[in-house]
């Protein structure tokens, strides 16, 4: 048996994301997370149905509650094999702007709840037999600075230096952690950042969505490690 | 099945640090975690005997829990020498066969254990050949006599002994007043029995000096010590 767990799954590259890893075949079970239960259910309407599928209503702001989370995922399945810390949060305002609320918010949400989410997640992947994945989606704001985006850009960079830190740090127990790094993506985030932009012209969760599948596959094994840019050229 | 003893309880006074160096970080983690992780992988292993100071007693727990170390552990207090450790764990071991491991070996691998629960021999010591001159010196610091280094071998740890063997050698030397440095010598001392000698690795070095983490933390990266089983 081999489960996954995708945050964010409600829209946008989660939702993408589940769909392809859905057609992929390698998971008996997909556990998808989100805020929003009717949302997720609908993430669940268009995945193909070879694989069991779990919907779990949960704010992964929530940190103190991730342990229980996890733990419930790995008795209910007994295995997990694959994380995909994907759902993202921003606010962007100007330094003179940036509340103390925004900043906790976004670090919780970008960066705290995805820490936990990993340390959690490998305590039971580190006794897999076969190699788990761990996939963080950062961002090239990681390592882009644009005015106004300072706390969104701050939790992505730290997204960048937390996959390379982990993958050192789990390679013994066969955990590889990758980190993708999106370009300018059409999704509801992006609208917060660029809300005047054509989304039509740039990139597609799609796209996304499908890079992600392949890193989630066992066929990849080397492109861990490394903050992989996926970005449409103009 | 085997009981594992895990000599813990060594205060790593040359490291000048306030933690004694098992509980330091190496490669991000605590030293005594390496072994344990992948002791826990080894299905013969019945039972863990940690034996440590009772002041760490509780940090080794808090190891055992974070790290997910699922194996049922026994803590016993060190003594004032190893010898004295090792006699004071024997009264927990339940198994008729026991492996013995000291922290200060993080690098050990899973197939180093392997080996030694599948070689057919009771009593067994990991050794490694000795690439240096070793002479012999008297009380006035001159040179006392020869000795052939193709006739030694250096002892490493892990170990294992038939339990009987062992607690014999150990409640002989009591008896004797007599001491050991290690538990190979003791066992061939008292028993008549021969102790097999399983060729040993470089990698798996005892711990001494500060500078060892940092060699280590290399070793650890490297794909021989890394282990994919």
């Amino acid at each position: 048996m081999r489960t996954c767990i995708i945050t964010g799954a409600s829209a946008g590259i989660g939702r993408a994301a589940a769909i392809e890893i859905s057609r992929l075949k390698e998971f008996d079970n997909i556990v998808l997370i989100s805020r929003r239960k009717d949302l997720l259910l609908g993430t669940k309407q268009m995945m193909s149905r070879s694989c069991n599928i779990d919907v779990v209503a949960f704010d992964i702001s929530n940190i103190d509650e991730i342990p229980s989370i996890v733990s419930n995922i790995y008795n209910k399945y007994n295995s997990i094999d694959c994380l995909l810390n994907i759902a993202g949060y921003t606010d962007p305002k100007f330094l003179f702007e940036t509340t103390d609320e925004n900043l906790l918010k976004t670090f919780s949400v970008n960066v705290f709840a995805p820490y936990v989410l990993c340390r959690e997640c490998a305590k039971y992947m580190k006794g897999n037999k076969e190699v788990s994945k761990i996939i963080n989606i950062a961002s090239t704001a990681g390592f882009t600075p644009r005015p106004g985006w300072s706390v969104y850009a701050m939790s992505k960079a730290a997204i960048i230096e937390m996959s390379s830190t982990l993958t050192e740090e789990l390679s013994s127990y066969k955990i590889k952690v990758y980190c993708l790094s999106p370009g300018r993506c059409a999704t509801e985030l992006r609208k917060k950042l660029a809300s005047e932009e054509d989304q039509s012209k740039i990139m597609q969760p799609e796209t996304v969505g499908k890079e992600i599948a392949r890193m989630a596959s066992l066929a990849e094994s080397y492109l861990d490690g490394q903050n992989i840019v996926i970005r449409k050229k103009f | 099945m085997y009981s594992f003893i895990l000599l813990s309880a060594g205060k790593g006074l040359r490291f000048g640090k306030d933690l004694p160096k098992q509980y330091l970080l190496l490669a991000g983690k605590p030293m005594i975690v390496h072994t344990l992780e992948r002791v826990a992988r080894i299905n013969e292993i019945k039972e863990i005997i940690i034996v440590c100071e009772k002041e760490y007693e509780a940090l080794i727990k808090r190891y055992i829990v974070d790290y997910r170390i699922c194996r049922n552990v026994i803590f016993v207090k060190g003594g004032k020498t190893r010898q004295e450790s090792v006699y004071n764990s024997l009264k927990h071991v339940s198994c008729d066969n026991v492996i013995i491991h000291e922290a200060a070996r993080p690098m050990v691998t899973v197939s180093d254990f392997n080996k030694l629960i599948q070689c057919e021999y009771l009593n067994v010591s990991y050794t490694y050949q000795i690439p240096y001159t070793v002479l012999k010196r008297d009380e006035a610091n001159n040179i006392s006599g020869l000795l052939n280094r193709e006739e030694l071998v250096n002892i490493q740890l892990p170990q294992k002994f038939a339990k009987i063997d062992l607690l014999r050698a150990h409640e002989l030397s009591l008896k004797e007043g007599k001491t050991f440095t290690e538990d190979a010598s003791m066992v061939y001392y008292y028993c008549n029995k021969p102790i097999f000698c399983l060729q040993g690795n470089p990698y798996n070095v005892k711990m001494t000096e500060y500078v060892d983490l940092l060699y280590g933390e290399m070793l650890l990266k490297e794909e021989f010590v890394k282990e994919k089983d």
